[in-house]
């Protein structure tokens, strides 16, 4: 009796295994997806007569160059981030977990997950819209989103320094390797765009910082809340912040307090809201499923498909732009050039390296370490 | 709105005691409190159990058929889940 139940055992974690792959594997795809319609949202409508920075609407004045950088940016990512909170919360709500969602908030490990919001939802969100518009204005969106997934080499340095976390050997090598793709993207972005380009890499890398110290600090303090509660938490705490403090604070230096209520209201009447419903649909299963599928097949290897994102933002924003043509923008649209394709699957490789002992992945090895598990 | 805690805080700090247990065991063990809640069944309270042993806070013991052939895997606190669950969610508790 007790054999046949190991073997069962094993075939579960088997199950388990390939089940977790998918899950984190389509984290990562819809990470890409969100990346992608909110770039495509960005071009339409008013947004596509903000950002070309003339008159827009019926002859209203054209915004301010801060307004179009930053307060823009900011309210991009709380549309999105409200959008993907309302989804998320509608997620608890089918789950009978609005009681629990409320209750999470007024205890500490929910005010630890209320305080990542702030750092990984406005101040990292915004600094990826800007690299992400910046980026789009020089003509190569897709540059920014793999420097933007150094967030996980960065998470791991901040680990060792903050909470002494151990740096293993394989991780380092991966911290090298996602630097040196890093910097092989960026600069032949650099080479091949120019310096606005490269700016736009500035501010991915503040965001891959913010992230970093987010994905740091969360993970101390919030193993102890429902992966679906912390995510909607997460994302109203981040939209709410961005869409009432952060955002009105940005359309002020830019364009007075008039702005404020003037910007708001156009974005919420316009048709684009549609399409950030979309992109905050995304942006809810990007983390759900990396929760999901770490629990099925361990988190270092759910991290590692995770971040293959790096891959999949800069195939979706050529997808959904370029060869859909969604974005009015030609077939042979190119988000990446040759090498910085290469670069984004070398940093693939790098993530890999950090969440897991690539010798554990083939082999031997890896059995016998499931099976001292499961022993 | 009850007076109880969130029922994740109930599952994981249902292993505070030191013994070690089946997700068979914590709805059971949950169940009078907790009754009618859509989340305390077999499916989500394994999900919530594995997520956890991921994080570090449980690890697995042993696992066993029971008498109707369910596979039944059991879980004991590790120090860390103990340090974490009495550090931050120590004094949230379900009215006695």
């Amino acid at each position: 009796m007790s054999r046949n139940a190991k073997e069962i055992r094993a075939e579960r974690a088997r199950t388990y295994f390939v089940r977790g792959v998918a899950f984190a594997v389509a984290s990562g795809i819809c990470y890409g997806l969100y990346t992608g319609t909110l770039t495509l949202a960005e071009t339409q409508g008013v947004w596509g007569e903000w950002f070309a920075g003339g008159p827009w609407g019926d002859g209203q004045p054209a915004l301010s160059a801060f307004t179009i950088t930053f307060a823009l940016a900011a309210l991009a990512a709380a549309l999105n981030d409200v959008m993907s909170g309302i989804w998320s919360v509608l997620v608890c709500a089918k789950n009978h977990q609005l009681g629990d969602f409320v209750k999470t908030m007024g205890t500490k490990p929910g005010r630890i997950m209320m305080l990542c919001a702030l750092v990984g939802g406005p101040v990292a969100t915004i600094a990826y819209i800007v690299a992400l518009n910046t980026a789009t204005a020089a003509g190569n969106p897709g540059v920014i989103v793999p420097i933007a997934a150094l967030n996980c080499a960065i998470g791991a340095v901040l680990g060792r320094i903050f909470f002494k976390q151990k740096l293993n050997g394989h991780m380092i090598v991966g911290i090298i390797v996602c630097l040196l793709a890093g910097a092989l993207i960026g600069g032949a972005s650099f080479a091949s765009v120019g310096a606005q380009a490269l700016v736009a890499c500035f501010f991915a890398f503040i965001a891959a910082f913010a992230w970093g110290f987010e994905g740091c600090v969360a993970g101390f303090g919030t193993v102890l809340i429902d992966y679906r509660i912390g995510i909607a938490i997460r994302q109203v705490t981040s939209g709410l912040l961005g869409l009432f403090v952060f955002f009105p604070i940005l359309a002020v230096i830019g364009g007075g307090a008039g702005s404020v209520g003037q910007l708001m209201a156009t974005a919420f009447t316009s048709p684009v809201i549609v399409i950030f419903m979309v992109s905050g649909f995304f942006a809810m299963p990007a983390f759900s499923f990396w929760y999901k599928g770490n629990s099925m097949c361990g988190a270092a290897l759910g991290m590692a498909c995770n971040g293959m994102y790096a891959f999949w933002g800069p195939f979706f924003i050529w997808v959904i732009m370029g060869l859909l043509n969604l974005g009015g923008l030609s077939a042979s649209y190119p988000p990446l050039s040759a090498i910085q394709w290469v670069g984004a699957l070398i940093m693939v490789f790098g993530i890999f390296c950090i969440a897991s002992d690539p010798r554990t992945w083939f082999g031997r090895k890896r059995r016998a370490v499931r099976e001292e598990e499961l022993a | 709105m009850n007076k109880l805690i969130p029922l994740y805080y109930a599952i994981i700090k249902h292993f505070l005691d030191g013994k070690e247990d089946c997700a068979q065991g914590v709805i059971a063990a949950l169940d009078p409190l907790y009754h009618g809640y859509k989340m305390l069944n077999l499916k989500d309270v394994e999900e919530a159990l594995a997520t956890a042993r991921e994080n570090g806070l449980l690890e697995e013991t042993r696992s066993e058929l029971d008498p109707v052939d369910e596979l039944r895997i059991y879980y004991q606190v590790t120090d860390f889940g103990r340090d974490m669950m009495e550090r931050y969610i120590g004094k949230y508790a379900n009215p006695a």
